[in-house]
């Protein structure tokens, strides 16, 4: 008997899998547009909004997004805590079912689910942060998007390196997710803008290997204050390495939200992007029928990158005046973020060598391609554990 | 000044699903009396002791101790109205001393005073007679001193009213003579006390009064003096039966196997068997006799292939007249068999290793010939033909075939592997205890059982604890002592006290 | 005399075992337990501030409503289902292998190997066969290290098996942060995807696994129920004792049946990879091979019941998938949630092997000796 319920069931299953048939509404958006009410946007999510980091501040460009745009929250589908793996072509293939004509993912790993879909999927359009893949990938749905955070850094950079000086200390900390260029960018131009006003400066980075570990995290930002460091950074994707900080009485600088609230004496501030900007771009765009381009990248001109306030209880004194200055040079085009002269080595993950940025000139970060792709360790940089 | 009945037990009844365990039994323990409770196997003795001792709870029936209407819900309870029961297998602690054991459980300051313990542990020994050393540990014990430890226990926690299930059972002769003694001071010393037991001559030589019960039932209670064996066993079955074993005369006995020289070292290194030679001859039954532990178990288990035995020992099975031998030393079981050796064991732990208890009837009689179906399947058929005729023509109680045979009791569990044996048609069989724990009607079926094998030409060996049935089955009976051969004597005129000698000392010295 | 405290009260509640219990009153208990996770999740749900009825109808929605959804949950099916048949043999002979997590994933690597490095050397059936027979081989060696520990010094396979599911896990992180990072990945420590080669072909949305692992569920039946080899594994499981009784060669057995059992898992690892990630990482076992236990427990090993219960469970992890999304229930809280009902699912056992006499109940007890 159970024996039968059981080879029925299975019957049924596979039965409804095949009566299901391709069904998929073929969204069209070639050049005609979209009427907004029947637009439908979905994202994928690493994690959730509450890790208050990096999603909870992507997540926040979406709802500004929706409000400028005058579009009802039902039109977004969020799939939140999808990993890079299987369970992103899963999510993927499910928005797609519920009607979205664009998909975004905001994970690098979910580069690779997001290149198959748009393959298979080619009146979807889908943008990817912080990915690489689209400028190579010959695909009119698939393009990379990011914002040019590097400059940000940079001026959060300046923030530690002001507070060092006031500290009369030499060294910072780095908690970086993995050694890959979005991350290596970030934390060299976070180094030069701390170099920029405190020369001797040099900075301990240790990997984590992962995006989002909080505990991981709290241990390596750990293992860098006990090594001397009294301003660390991060990318990383919680508050656990502020919160650290805190706990030991030195300072950090935040990443993709303001982490005052969550260590009021340790945080100095936060370099963070407004993902809006891309949202709003990219979402007027399918609606007026435009292509989107493959590789989109803005930064502190057009508002796409800023600093959250500064904690201006514990930052050292003149430090709001170094980085208004400092950006105002950026914006004008007189400061390059990563001007020479500049000595770096190469890593070995396929293109080998060193770099060398003489006097006056300077390295164009994020003009080929919206993805950083500066992955050069320069001298005062020392990578821990490797 | 105390009642006359240390207990009383009125029409208590229990019921496992719908079938009474004990139906309206009634009962009465006198201070100072030892009772014996007999019964054969499934008539309630162990479930009516266990209502006693707080495990099992009665549906119905009332208990008085001491002239006391009284509720005893958990061991705890019995404990405290002075009740220690001594189960069959004992529940001590191994790597713990005698004293550390006695006083497990017991609630107590938060500091062990281990010399008071162990001084009013030696004081008990002393009132009694019985020999214990507190500080020994539990693994380095005999069995017989982890059961006085067990008694001791339930002594020092004030226990007046003492049940022993079944205490001789892993005793030898001696140490149950032992035994009697201290239960002997015991009750003059005013305890009332309840042993649970097959073995009628114990019945009798120890206990004041026995008690019956049949099917569950009370069937009366009588003075030890005078009752006899034969009006005991009649109570007990409920008619009449005989208490002769039959001993035909060997027919044309021919020598089956011939076991030279077997020697074997046990895991510790230690010398198990030291060469032990025989020859089991077609048409006989060959006793084994011996102190338990004495290497009975290993050498039926070596013969077997079972167990490990020098490369020089040698055992030649003959399968028929023509003088031609196999050699079974070094070879595993299975390849004994393929050799077409003819041999059946039915071993000592029946349910750990003759059968699997979880099995159903079909799957047991299937473990001697799984490997006879084709292509690597199992064929069902014939073992199920087997199950069907061995529970036929053995009696074998049992809701049917498909049973698991750890839920039949130890008799019915004891033909199923008898059967099986048997029905292999063996040359040799060999038998470890095969009557152990099973009440007479089941044990005199599988004494006829073994008769009607040896009137077949097979040749039986046979380990048994018991002298007296030694004595009246066998035809020789071979002694062992610590692992060598003390002797080998004929079954007809030999004595009980020639051979309990020959267990405890070598034949030479018994000679001298 | 010793002290008579004793008060006339029977037992407020006493515990005793059933012998048998009838198939309708077991199945009666499980949808009570079921109807009673449900209203406990309900609470909880009710704390997070939703509507139980809703969430419990996503969930089931969420897995079955649209094909997308179907395909999603038989993706979590196939593999699971997988798990817990490798995992059915080693538990009939009573060998803990807890370690069917790493099994997987050394069929895993065995089978990436050949689907990274070796795809432009062979046609696509060629390729495909070649990864099939590595990860069986790799899973059935990685179980076997165990497995020969215990047959021939008797070491605790619990343990063991265990362990070893954390070394293969580093090996595959090794491998993903060094020798195979996939070199076009900008440094980010990920491990290619296959080429459309080394990938299996789907039937009915859903790739060819899921009609591997029926037909092993069918193999798996009939290997424990009507083989010699089945017969074997029972004996060795129920008593070593019995099994040299009769002569079998325990050792043998015990390593042929684990090698058996790493090598279904092997299977399922090149089944994941091949079929549905088209890639290694760390999560390339996703906990399938613990889950699998629940299944294979739940199922009481019988290869039939675990179909049902692995559906059940893919339905649990898809739906609370689902209800992550649907109404932003943190990723913790769902796992709660599910949590919850195979608690009470688990728990629910207790009830069908023993029972609860409370006082005053009429008495029908079990003998249990």
């Amino acid at each position: 008997m159970k024996k039968l319920l059981s080879l029925l069931l299975i019957a049924a299953m596979v039965l409804s899998l095949a009566a299901c048939g391709t069904t998929n509404a073929g969204n069209n958006s070639d050049g005609k547009g979209i009427a907004k009410e029947d637009l439908k946007i979905g994202f994928i999510h690493i994690s959730d909004p509450s890790d208050m980091g990096y999603t909870y501040n992507h997540d926040l460009g979406t709802w500004a997004m929706v409000e400028k745009l005058g579009l009802k929250e039902e039109q977004i589908i969020n799939k939140y805590n999808i990993g890079e793996d299987e369970g992103c072509a899963t999510a993927i293939d499910e928005l797609i079912e519920a009607g979205c004509q664009i998909i975004f993912a905001t994970s690098f790993g979910h580069g690779d689910y997001m290149k198959e879909a748009a393959k298979n999927n080619p009146s979807i359009q889908f943008c990817h942060a912080t990915g690489d893949a689209a400028v190579t990938a010959e695909l009119s749905n698939f393009q990379n998007y990011f914002t040019s955070i590097y400059e940000a850094r940079y001026l959060a950079g300046i923030a530690a390196g002001m507070k060092l000086k006031e500290l009369n200390e030499t060294k910072l900390g780095y908690v970086a997710a993995f050694e890959c260029a979005e991350v290596v960018s970030g934390l060299t131009a976070f180094y030069l803008g701390a170099r920029s006003v405190k020369p001797d400066v040099t900075m301990d980075v240790i990997y984590t290997n992962s995006w989002h570990d909080p505990i991981v995290e709290a241990q390596v930002a750990q293992t860098l204050i006990d090594g001397g460091c009294k301003v660390i950074s991060q990318h990383s994707d919680s508050t656990a390495p502020a919160t650290t900080a805190a706990a030991n009485g030195v300072f950090q600088v935040g990443y993709n939200a303001d982490m005052i609230p969550a260590a009021p004496t340790a945080s100095l501030i936060s370099a963070r992007s407004d993902w809006s900007i891309y949202l709003i771009f990219a979402v007027e765009s399918i609606l007026e029928g435009k292509d989107i381009p493959t590789d989109w990248c803005q930064g502190l001109s057009e508002g796409a990158v800023y600093l959250s306030p500064l904690n201006t209880d514990i930052a050292a004194p003149g430090t709001q005046e170094a980085i208004d200055e400092a950006a105002k040079k950026i914006k004008s085009g007189d400061l390059h973020v990563f001007a020479g002269p500049l000595k770096g080595k190469g890593y070995n993950w396929g293109t080998e060598g060193s770099i060398e940025v003489k006097e006056g000139e300077w390295f164009e970060e994020s003009k080929e391609k919206s993805a950083p792709y500066w992955y050069y360790i320069i001298d005062g940089v020392n990578v821990l554990g490797k | 000044m105390n009642p006359v009945n240390a207990i009383e037990l009125c029409d208590i009844t229990k019921t496992f699903n719908d079938i009474p365990a004990n139906n309206k039994v009634c009962l009465q323990i006198r201070w100072g009396e030892i009772l014996s409770l007999l019964g054969e196997n499934g008539s309630g003795k162990t479930t009516l002791m266990n209502i006693l001792a707080g495990i099992y709870f009665p549906d119905s029936g009332t208990v008085y101790i001491n002239g006391n209407e009284v509720t005893i819900r958990s061991p705890k309870d019995a404990y405290d109205l002075g009740i220690g029961m001594i189960h069959q297998h004992f529940k001590l602690v191994d790597n713990m001393t005698a004293a550390e054991n006695i006083v497990l459980g017991l609630k107590g300051k938060g500091r062990l005073d281990r010399k008071a313990i162990s001084a009013k542990v030696r004081e008990i020994g002393e009132k009694y007679g019985f020999n214990v050393n507190p500080d020994k540990k539990i693994y380095d014990m005999s069995v017989s001193e982890k059961q006085t430890v067990e008694i001791i226990k339930v002594l020092y926690r004030g226990a007046n009213i003492l049940i022993l299930d079944e205490p001789t059972a892993v005793l030898t002769a001696q140490e149950a003579e032992k035994l009697f003694d201290v239960l002997k001071n015991m009750r003059d010393d005013g305890k009332a006390i309840i042993i649970i037991t097959h073995k009628l001559q114990e019945v009798m030589a120890v206990s004041d009064r026995v008690a019956v019960l049949r099917k569950g039932e009370y069937a009366g209670t009588v003075n030890t003096k005078e009752a006899t064996v034969q009006s005991l066993t009649e109570m007990m079955v409920g008619r009449t039966v005989s208490l002769n074993i039959e001993r035909p005369e060997p027919v044309d006995p021919v020598p089956r196997m011939v076991v030279k020289g077997i020697t074997s070292y046990n895991e510790e290194g230690y010398k198990i068997l030291d060469n032990v030679s025989f020859t089991a001859y077609g048409g006989e039954i060959l006793g084994i006799a011996g102190i338990s532990g004495c290497g009975q178990k290993e050498l039926l288990e070596g013969i077997a292939g079972i167990y490990p035995v020098t490369p020089d020992s040698s055992v030649e099975y003959y399968p028929d007249d023509t003088g031609k031998a196999t050699e079974l030393v070094g070879k595993r079981p299975m390849q004994i068999r393929k050799l077409g050796v003819a041999l059946s064991f039915v071993p000592e732990d029946r349910l750990g290793m003759g059968l699997v208890g979880s099995m159903d009837i079909t799957d047991n009689m299937m473990l001697r010939s799984y490997l006879k179906g084709k292509l690597g399947f199992t064929d069902r058929n014939p073992p199920k033909k087997l199950a069907e005729n061995v529970v036929e023509q053995l009696n074998v109680v049992t809701p049917g075939i498909t049973t698991p045979v750890s839920k039949l009791s130890g008799g019915n569990v004891q033909k199923v592997l008898v059967g099986r044996e048997i029905a292999a048609a063996p040359k040799v069989l060999m038998t470890a205890y095969a009557v152990r724990g099973l009440d007479i009607n089941t044990s005199y079926t599988i004494y006829s059982l073994l008769n009607e094998q040896k009137k077949a030409g097979v040749a039986v060996i046979y380990v048994g604890e018991d002298l007296d049935v030694l004595l009246e089955l066998c035809d020789r009976i071979l002694v062992l002592c610590g692992g060598k051969v003390s002797g080998i004597v004929d079954g007809r005129s030999a004595t009980k006290e020639q051979i309990g000698l020959m267990m405890t000392s070598l034949g030479e010295e018994v000679k001298k | 005399m010793s002290v008579l405290k004793n008060d006339r009260r029977i037992p407020f509640l006493r515990i005793a075992k059933r012998a048998e219990i009838s198939r309708r009153k077991a199945w009666a208990i499980r949808i009570a337990a079921i109807l009673l996770s449900l209203i406990t999740g309900g609470l909880l749900i009710i704390a997070l501030g939703h509507n139980p009825f809703s969430v419990y109808r996503d969930m089931v929605t969420g897995s079955f409503s649209t094909r997308t959804a179907l395909i999603a949950t038989a993706k979590i099916a196939v593999p699971l289902l997988g798990a817990a048949i490798s995992i059915a043999p080693a538990f009939k002979m009573k060998f803990w292998n807890i370690g069917t997590e790493g099994q997987i994933l050394a069929g895993a690597i065995a089978a990436s190997y050949f689907a990274l490095f070796q795809h432009e050397n062979m046609s696509r059936p060629v390729l495909l066969l070649v990864m099939f027979l590595a990860a069986v081989l790799v899973g059935g060696l990685w179980a076997l290290i165990p497995a020969v520990f215990k047959a021939k010094w008797g070491t605790n396979e619990t343990l063991f098996t265990l362990m070893m599911n954390y070394i293969v896990l580093n090996i595959v992180t090794y491998l993903r942060t060094g020798p195979w990072k996939n070199p076009s990945s900008s440094g980010f420590p990920k491990i290619a995807m296959f080429d459309d080669s080394a990938r299996l072909p789907n039937l009915f949305g859903v790739h060819i696994g899921w009609i591997v692992v029926l037909g092993l569920t069918i193999f798996m039946y009939i290997y424990m129920k009507h083989t010699q080899h089945g017969y074997e594994i029972a004996v060795v499981g129920e008593s070593e004792n019995t099994a040299r009784y009769v002569g079998m060669h325990v050792p043998v057995i015990i390593t042929r049946t684990i090698f058996i059992s790493g090598a279904i898992a092997g299977l399922v690892g090149f089944l994941i990879v091949s079929g549905s990630s088209y890639t290694l990482t760390d999560n390339t076992a996703g906990g399938y091979g613990f889950t699998a236990i629940t299944v294979a427990w739940l199922a009481k090993l019988d290869p039939f019941a675990m179909i049902i219960i692995s559906i059940f469970l893919a339905v649990l992890k898809k739906g609370s998938n689902t209800i992550q999304t649907n109404f932003k229930i943190p990723a913790s809280a769902s796992e709660v949630l599910t949590g919850i009902i195979l608690f009470f699912m688990l728990g629910c056992e207790f009830f069908i092997n023993y029972r609860l006499i409370f006082r005053n109940t009429k008495i029908v007890e079990v003998q249990h000796d």
